[in-house]
């Protein structure tokens, strides 16, 4: 028996380098557009600034800059579920399809490959989150300066006292930290989603289901997203885990009960309860993937 | 010759359909084994069992002394029936991909034989015909040196000159000391490379024995393959 022919390669890490080239063939697509329509956006308000005529930025509007921004923002809000929509047809087709034939006999564990797609994924949908709220920040600082010629003041201000408002918290640095652990919350939820459709994909390509699989993964993904995201409202019925924001900007955690009122705080049972059923998911599906998946 | 792969006991039923009933082999070492059977008799079951696609059965079941994982994936070079490449790939990728995962690839062979089978490197694979895919995936098998080859009708559904194309390129670039374990039902095309022959029929092991003592009598493995499920097929 000959001996080795190649360096011996790290194989999560090769899992992790041909997930993100197979995902960024597709995925750099949506970027490229926001890109255009993000370039285009700036190029318009680069001309509305520098146009002979010095009045007022609310005359200048009517230019193609704030036309580029909403397709811009629609294209960025497009990203995210797209995003979410190419990863969850892609785990499909790499693991159920005969391309599962390749990726199951490969030398690495279910978990890894498992793992892999989650990191990279993962990563995508952070980044389409990421571009959405970049997105949104700018039209922000597109407006800003229509409210500061409106108003008197600047759109950030505006926005601090109507949170400062909403929320009751004192200082920017709370509201930030607020707006972070929101964030979260929604990643959380995002994570969630993939994680619940990851495992009633793998499901429905157990042998049983087989014969109809997209169907049996549509009909038992509404019905176990629901009873999940149900679950993580449970502990808030007993007990809150929230994350008080103190007046001098730091913050620290407590628990309050169910129904108490609290100041300045965020409640994060429901997203730690997130956190767990995705961490059960993950290796629900991959026991099922080594276990009980059928390739055909 | 020590045993490559040892089967003790091996059950495996899809729902109350038992696809393989209570089968036990052991399969030696740098011998070329032909897994014989008509279609539906449980040997695309025993070949993902060995390669480790399915692993909800029972019994025991050995590669190269450790159960079919992670570890004995690294060993066994596995060609399925069925093309699998990722159709956005062109064929220099798929080698990459495959080099990348597989220490035992080597690439300047397969470089070689992407030439000799006059395959484009950056043809992509959703642009090639099915024969050209399997010639890629062929390629992508018989590059590695590895311990076991496991070759699911790997001539299947090809015209007679590329069968003897196909098992040229086996047997040229099997490394030495190396197992094959060729499931197919052409076996008139392939009984000559031989070493032993495993026939299983309903599930169950109906013969497995080497080609030498099956044939010493005069007869073919085609033959023996007809007496058995000659039965299967009588009004």
């Amino acid at each position: 028996m000959t001996g080795n022919i190649n360096k011996p390669k790290n194989k999560f890490g090769m899992l992790l380098k041909h997930d993100f080239l197979a995902s960024a063939r597709v995925i750099s697509l949506f970027y490229i557009v926001e890109a255009i329509s993000f370039l285009l956006f700036k190029v318009g308000e680069h001309l509305a600034k520098n146009t002979v005529d010095p009045g007022k930025l609310v005359s200048k509007i009517i230019g193609f800059a704030p036309i580029a921004l909403i397709i811009s923002v629609v294209v960025a809000f497009l990203l995210v579920f797209l995003t979410i929509f190419y990863i969850i047809y892609d785990f499909n087709k790499s693991l159920y399809s005969p391309q599962g034939y390749l990726s199951f006999t490969l030398p690495v564990s279910s978990e890894q490959l498992l793992a892999s797609k989650t990191f990279i994924y993962g990563g995508w949908m952070v980044v389409s989150y990421f571009v959405f709220y970049l997105i949104l920040e700018q039209t922000m600082a597109f407006t800003n300066e229509y409210l500061v010629d409106e108003l008197g003041e600047t759109g950030v201000e505006a926005g601090e006292m109507l949170l400062t408002q909403m929320f009751n918290l004192p200082s920017l640095s709370q509201i930030i930290a607020s707006a972070v652990f929101m964030m979260l919350n929604v990643f959380t939820l995002m994570f969630l989603f993939v994680a619940t459709a990851y495992f009633t994909i793998t499901v429905s390509h157990m042998r049983y289901f087989q014969k109809s699989n997209i169907l049996w993964a549509i009909v038992l993904f509404f019905p176990v997203f629901s009873i999940l995201t149900k679950l993580a409202f449970i502990p808030s019925e007993h007990f809150q885990m929230i994350v008080q924001f103190k007046a001098d900007g730091s913050f620290g955690f407590g628990v309050a009960k169910a129904g108490e009122a609290y100041v300045g705080g965020y409640d994060i049972s429901r997203m730690l309860m997130c956190i767990i059923e995705c961490v059960g998911l993950f290796f629900g599906t991959s026991y099922l993937m080594h276990k009980k998946v059928n390739i055909k | 010759m020590s045993d490559i792969i040892s089967v003790k006991n091996l059950s495996k039923s899809y729902g109350k359909k038992e696809v393989l009933n209570n089968i036990s082999f052991n399969l030696k070492e740098g011998q070329i084994i032909g897994l014989l059977g008509p279609n539906g008799c449980g040997k695309t079951s025993l070949i993902k069992i060995l390669t480790g696609l399915i692993n909800d059965y029972s019994g025991e079941v050995l590669v190269d002394g450790e159960k079919p994982g992670k570890s004995t994936k690294a060993k066994v070079a596995f060609l399925p029936e069925k093309t699998y490449l990722p159709t956005y790939m062109i064929a220099s990728e798929a080698i990459t991909y495959i080099a990348d995962f597989y220490d035992d690839f080597d690439r300047e062979k397969a470089n070689r034989l992407m030439e000799v089978f006059q395959l484009d490197p950056k043809q992509k694979v959703r642009t090639m015909s099915k024969g050209q895919q399997e010639k890629l995936q062929l390629i992508l098998v018989m590059c590695r040196n590895a311990k076991i080859y496991i070759l699911d009708e790997p001539m299947g559904g090809v015209d007679p000159a590329a069968r003897d194309f196909i098992l040229e390129t086996i047997l040229k670039n099997r490394p030495e000391g190396s197992t094959i374990l060729m499931s197919t039902h052409l076996i008139q095309d392939v009984e000559e490379i031989f070493d032993s022959i495993l026939m299983i029929r309903q599930g169950k092991i109906r013969i497995q024995d080497s080609v030498d003592n099956l044939t010493k009598d005069g007869k073919t493995i085609n033959d023996i393959f007809k007496e058995v499920f000659s039965v299967d097929w009588k009004y």
